[in-house]
């Protein structure tokens, strides 16, 4: 069975629920692994789930970067291993630079925790697997520094996986909600696909968006990815 | 080697907009302080430093904050002043 590391930061809070929905969903061995003790060539992908890594201090992600882990995230990232930051794992990769840009606070400056649409783009990649182009996919999003931001967005975007914002909740530039590697190994985003991978977990006249980044990833890595 | 009190400031460069201080700067020309051109919001770090000189400490927190990314160059402008 194809094994999936969740790493977990001082601060990181949705590694259960990801790690519950990578062995429910995506049918993987999930295990919580601490900062310290990850090394990315004992995994077959690797999950770093949302929460307030180091309690957001500087800036959200700024010293998760610090952690060995970060240096353990680019060697994987360069190799091709599969790569799934939520939320503020999104923001430890783009702190990191496993991924471009930056993530600002909101420009509404307040939280915003609800539930949205994102059209996904030129999907490819063990995330993206079952994921049609243009596909529409209902998550929910809960975070301070969502704003992504970086000056070339156009030429950023031609190439690569990402997804759009229907409605843009914190003013990211180009209505970027997520974007991955050129090859899709390594994706990141602001809304939670696991908050919305089963029925039971999604409001009225929603879908559980994130259903397919599990079943994607599981499936990816039997096939071996 | 003496200690030094540098003082690190981190804010946004103008491409990118700053809601905290386009509200400050918008509510104080509200309140009659119309000249306020603008505020940039920030971060402030007072680093205690050992060093030889003012100079050398202004240079260390710099570098510091360079090879860290305690800025994000492409979004942050960083300020570096040795307090007295």
């Amino acid at each position: 069975m194809p094994r999936v590391a969740v790493l977990r930061f001082p601060g990181t809070n949705c590694d259960q629920e990801t790690a519950y929905m990578l062995r429910e969903v995506a049918g993987v061995e999930a295990r919580v692994v601490w900062h310290t003790e990850y090394r990315w060539r004992d995994w077959d992908a690797t999950v770093v789930p949302g929460g307030f890594s180091y309690g957001d201090y500087g800036r959200a992600g700024l010293l998760a970067s610090w952690s060995p882990a970060a240096r353990q995230l680019r060697e994987a990232a360069e190799n091709g291993a599969p790569i799934l930051g939520i939320c503020n794992g999104f923001q430890v990769l783009v702190e990191a630079g496993v991924l471009p840009g930056a993530l600002l606070p909101n420009e509404g400056g307040r939280f915003v925790a609800r539930w949205l649409r994102v059209r996904v783009h030129s999907p490819r990649g063990p995330w993206l697997l079952h994921v049609e182009p243009g596909a529409v996919l209902d998550m929910p999003v809960a975070h301070a520094e969502g704003r992504f931001y970086h000056p070339a967005p156009g030429e950023l975007l031609r190439s690569r996986p990402w997804l759009e914002y229907l409605e843009n909740p914190n003013g990211s530039v180009a209505d970027v909600a997520g974007l991955a590697s050129e090859d899709g190994a390594v994706l990141g985003l602001m809304p939670h696909p696991e908050r919305a991978a089963s029925p039971l977990q999604v409001p009225r006249g929603r879908r559980p968006g994130g259903h397919p980044f599990f079943t994607s990833i599981g499936e990816a890595l039997r096939r071996g990815w | 080697m003496t200690r030094h009190r540098v003082l690190a400031i981190v804010a946004y460069k103008p491409s990118a907009r700053d809601p905290e201080g386009e509200t400050l700067a918008d509510e104080l020309r509200r309140l009659g302080y119309t000249w306020v051109q603008g505020i940039r919001a920030g971060k402030a770090f007072i680093v205690e430093v050992e060093a030889e000189s003012r100079e050398e400490a202004e240079r260390l927190v710099e570098e510091m904050a360079r090879e860290t990314r305690l800025f994000n160059p492409a979004v942050h402008t960083l300020l570096v002043i040795t307090l007295a």
